[in-house]
């Protein structure tokens, strides 16, 4: 199974590759979601530093884009395809319909976060043509297996990283504040009756507000038996260090040498507010109050 | 082909309003399959005689079927699509793949409506609906006036855009903060509106809030009467009113005012400014959140609301349920008494105002004052009056 897993760093590779990570997930500052900013410079480098361990490189470009960003899309989509970035992370359609018509050989994994919750959603727009899909996180477990078994080798899956709850093109903390600042790193929100703490990050684009940081240990046996093309680690705004430390702990407890219990308690928490749900507790939601 | 004015129906009632205002098409939910759950939606019998009610006033029907489906969902779609179209709808509005594709299957005479809760935002993504078949798209709320036209000039399947009502704080389809907060699914019709909540802002330990509001997620509604004559101009195949939870009141003021507008429009080439600032008069009287033009000015100006409070609007009086020989049988809805200034709205023509001179209860005795809701009064009208007419407070 591949192991997708998010990096920032090109020193980070070698890590990476000592922990048979077959993927890096990387992103820039302009087209990506997240808030690491590699430069077209550095993702180039990065790539060709991948590709001597034999680390296949991802390239998030997973924002949703306005009709004046097409071109610029374009361009970037030539420049990736150029230095030979081995696919895309997207959540717009409108990447996958743009290299298409470019002839780029750059496979799209189509990963909406909210809108691939069925079998059924995978399987058509894997006849559609898109080369793979990530299903949606706020599926219950017993769907996800029947997804990736409907699907089989098709379908990506979240084991590791904080949650995207929303994305808007608004910029709340700007707005808010009233100033035009930078907002990217380190704010969050917090409801007024509840403790929980969830990151926002606000670029030139809008606002990305996330929830938990989902982890798959207590599942680690169950995933690894399902036929999913891979999992994903993905840290969004964590240290290259800290995912990598969350991917060693996942392999630690699928190979017995740690307990789930000791593997929960040493998952990082780099800025000590940060609240773990594993992808076996998400719920069924309901329709109504009373339900809930 | 003229634009279309689009409307919400949360029930049968609200539906046969939005047709006598001047709706050119309706949208409604039906039990299943649905956003809006806490709509009161439209049994399998009320969709026939909605659909039956609409097409005799020359009217179109659309349904929703516009949830996020999980595996479970699927079950008794395929016929519940096949009844539909034995029913005579026009279209549905559906948000997944593969519900087109079960559609085109099962009911293929019906039109498929890609739903905002696929939030396309440009041709690219368009394209590839009109790839698949979609016979129109509605496009993302965030799509400005500029970017708009460009779409329309790139794109030949038909294009839906919003005109009025509430907007989402985020990219609609793309949020699940309901979810994780109340285990409402916002994709499947759940959603608990948790963006409008109050929430503290940090930047690291230090906190941020400001000394007169919470930071809320919350957008004002849209109101964009000051586009309506640019859109009209671009040609869109339809504009649509949110609000499958408003009041049918709500209804008939909203969809009279675009009515008007739209009406003049197409009858003088422009919408001059006098008639803009009638429509839009007629429109704030049920505004009860602050407006602004949504996304097509430019992003974000003016959109959030933190310190203004939603305004429930008192000027709705009564409903009429009944008109006996220049005698209206009233229903109450807000406080009036003997002598007050009110108005009566028809469907058709200008409001007309009246002074309440008699009111007697069902019994025929004589009352000086309707203080009860749903009070039941025969009140003399200065004009017929039918089961559409409303009564409100007038504005002479």
């Amino acid at each position: 199974m591949n192991v997708l897993v998010s990096l920032n760093k090109e020193k980070s590779l070698s890590r990476a590759a000592r922990l048979a990570v077959s993927h890096a997930l990387i992103s820039d500052g302009r087209f990506s979601s997240g808030n690491s900013i590699l430069t077209r410079e550095q993702i180039s480098s990065f790539i060709s530093a991948a590709h001597r361990l034999d680390i296949r490189v991802i390239v998030r470009v997973d924002r949703l884009y306005d009709e004046d960003e097409l071109d610029d899309l374009a361009d970037y989509l030539r420049f990736l395809s150029g230095c030979q970035a081995d696919g895309l992370l997207i959540s717009d359609l409108a990447v996958w319909m743009l290299k298409e018509r470019e002839e780029l050989s750059l496979p799209c994994i189509y990963g909406p976060e909210t809108l691939l919750t069925s079998s059924r959603e995978i399987a058509q727009l894997k006849a559609d043509g898109l080369e793979g899909c990530v299903i949606s996180k706020e599926v219950p477990f017993r769907d996800v297996r029947a997804m990736a078994e409907a699907n089989s080798g098709y379908c990506w899956l979240r084991l590791y990283g904080p949650s995207l709850l929303s994305v808007s093109k608004r910029r709340f903390i700007s707005l808010y504040l009233e100033d035009e600042g930078e907002h990217a790193d380190d704010y969050y929100l917090q409801e007024e009756s509840r403790e929980l703490m969830m990151p926002i990050i606000e670029k030139k684009a809008g606002s990305w507000l996330y929830g938990p940081t989902m982890h798959g240990l207590d599942a680690v046996r169950e995933i690894s038996v399902l036929p999913l093309c891979g999992v994903i680690f993905d840290g969004v705004f964590d240290r290259d260090e800290d995912v990598l430390k969350a991917l060693q702990l996942h392999q630690q407890v699928l190979d017995g040498q740690l307990s789930e219990k000791e593997a929960l308690k040493n998952l990082p928490d780099p800025d000590g507010r940060r609240e773990y749900l594993s992808v076996l507790a998400v719920r069924d939601t309901v329709l109504n109050k009373e339900e809930a | 082909m003229k634009t279309e004015l689009l409307a919400p129906a949360g029930d049968l009632e609200r539906l046969k309003i939005a047709v006598m205002y001047g709706a050119d098409a309706v949208y409604f939910g039906g039990r299943q399959f649905s956003l809006r759950a806490r709509a009161s939606n439209f049994s399998l019998e009320d969709i026939r005689e909605a659909a039956d009610f609409a097409h005799e006033y020359g009217c179109r029907a659309y349904v929703t079927v516009n949830m996020i489906p999980h595996d479970s969902d699927f079950i008794g779609l395929p016929e519940y699509l096949k009844t539909l179209q034995d029913f005579g709808i026009d279209a549905i509005i559906c948000a997944s793949r593969a519900i087109m594709t079960i559609c085109r299957q099962a009911a293929p005479d019906l039109e498929v409506h890609i739903s905002t809760q696929q939030t396309t935002t440009n041709s690219l993504a368009a394209a590839y609906w009109q790839k698949q078949g979609a016979d129109r798209l509605v496009l993302g709320r965030e799509v400005d006036l500029m970017n708009l036209k460009t779409i329309m000039s790139r794109v030949e399947m038909p294009i839906e855009v919003f005109i009025h009502g509430g907007m989402c704080a985020n990219y609609s389809g793309r949020c699940t903060i309901s979810n994780l907060l109340t285990n409402r699914d916002a994709n499947r019709g759940g959603c608990a509106q948790s963006c409008r909540w109050n929430y503290h802002l940090y930047h690291g330990e230090q906190l941020l809030d400001r000394p007169d509001c919470l930071l809320s997620l919350g957008s004002r509604d849209m109101a964009a009467a000051d586009y309506l004559e640019d859109l009209l101009r671009l040609n869109v195949a339809s504009l649509k009113i949110e609000g499958r939870m408003k009041t049918a009141y709500y209804l008939a003021n909203v969809i009279k005012a675009y009515r008007f507008m739209i009406d003049r429009y197409y009858n003088n080439g422009e919408i001059s400014g006098e008639d803009l600032a009638c429509g839009k008069k007629m429109l704030a009287r049920v505004a009860n959140r602050p407006t602004y033009n949504g996304f097509y000015g430019g992003r974000e100006s003016g959109s959030q609301i933190y310190t203004l409070p939603s305004q429930p609007s008192q000027n709705y009086v009564a409903s009429v349920t009944d008109y006996r020989d220049g005698f209206g049988l009233l229903e109450t809805r807000n406080f009036y008494r003997k002598g007050d200034l009110l108005a009566l709205m028809n469907p058709q023509g200008q409001d007309i105002s009246f002074r309440v001179e008699r009111m007697t209860d069902e019994d025929g005795q004589e009352v000086e004052i309707a203080n009860r809701p749903m009070q039941r009064l025969w009140v003399k009208l200065p004009a017929p009056a039918d089961r559409y007419s409303f009564i409100k407070m007038s504005e002479d």
